[in-house]
């Protein structure tokens, strides 16, 4: 099973389209102003270069984004299909410049792993945020579950993680996920070949 | 084999069976006759815990139990301070919650009933999609 939230064309999609690329436009021009980008403007120069480096597309500044949110505000919620922040590219690039959930992102305690639940409603909220698609782990035939995570013992029958650009996200990871291999070898009681992707 | 009996007379004297009657020891004797039957035993034992848990649907049926059990016997996550529970009672409540699938299962329409409620539980989360039972 997956979905895939970033992909097809409609009329909505393409007017939140035009908004994320006059704000990247805005964030260009302000990145060449000041040397910076993002949340990080107060960080000076330096880290400009470095953000270079790894390709990152700046995003709106907060006050941009509620101006780009507020657009929707008259749209009934089943036409946002998913939200907009994936669409206005907020923080979401090239494959060097991994989809970031954002400051606000606290994954969840290792601690908690056994027998957490919600994993789905988790992917869901990832998939909105960022878009990427939702996959889901699922346990071998006469296997009661996924076994080991983060070397804490599961009672999962599935778990369901959202893959965006060659990343894995789920409640556990940090704001930009994780490569998919990396992602894989924390599963020490699975094969590689027993996940779908 | 009449499973019910034969889990009955586990549950009322485990010694006779190998058991020591821990819940471990009682969830992989349950785990063994499942397989033994090729999963048939168990049909709908978890979606029967989800709905009646209202959660877990990410779980396996050994978390469902042990959620269950402490939902509902141990007191666990609620105001009051957790009542004391023994390994000894963990297996007697496994038996007695298996027990009830059981008979909930093997009546008119058991399983169209058990797999019916979840999928009317599963359609009232937000987090439902159509494609999920296609």
């Amino acid at each position: 099973m997956a979905t895939d939230h970033t992909s097809g064309e409609d009329p909505l999609q393409t007017s939140h389209r035009e908004g994320a690329n006059g704000a990247a436009e805005k964030a260009d021009e302000r990145n060449s102003a000041d040397s910076s980008f993002g949340d990080e403007n107060t960080q000076g120069a330096e880290q400009t270069t470095e953000a270079d480096k790894v390709g990152f597309i700046p995003g709106p500044t907060p006050a941009e984004f509620q101006e780009i949110v507020h657009q929707y505000d008259d749209l009934p919620n089943d036409q946002l299909d998913g939200g907009y922040p994936h669409d206005v590219n907020l923080r979401v690039g090239s494959e060097t410049d991994p989809g970031d959930l954002g400051s606000d992102w606290i994954p969840r305690s290792v601690s908690e792993i056994s027998r957490s639940t919600k994993c789905e409603q988790v992917a869901r909220q990832i998939q909105e945020q960022i878009g990427g698609e939702v996959h889901r782990i699922e346990s071998p035939p006469f296997v009661k579950n996924l076994g080991i995570y983060r070397d804490q013992p599961t009672e999962w029958s599935f778990h369901d993680v959202v893959i965006r650009n060659g990343r894995v996200y789920d409640g556990f990871t940090e704001r930009t996920g994780l490569p998919t291999d990396e992602y894989k070898s924390l599963w020490t009681s699975m094969y590689p070949n027993e996940f779908q992707f | 084999m009449n499973y019910r009996e034969l889990f009955q007379s586990v549950r009322s004297r485990p010694i006779l069976h190998g058991l020591d009657g821990t819940y471990r020891a009682g969830v992989a004797f349950i785990l063994g006759c499942d397989v033994g039957t090729s999963g048939i035993l168990l049909s709908g034992f978890r979606e029967w815990l989800i709905v009646r848990l209202g959660d877990g649907n990410n779980l396996s049926w050994t978390g469902l139990v042990q959620k269950i059990i402490d939902a509902e016997h141990v007191g666990q996550g609620e105001e009051e301070s957790p009542k004391s529970d023994t390994d000894a009672q963990r297996f007697d409540w496994l038996f007695q919650l298996l027990d009830e699938f059981l008979d909930q299962r093997e009546k008119r329409d058991g399983m169209i009933r058990i797999y019916g409620r979840y999928i009317e539980w599963l359609k009232e989360q937000s987090w439902f999609r159509q494609e999920m039972l296609d």
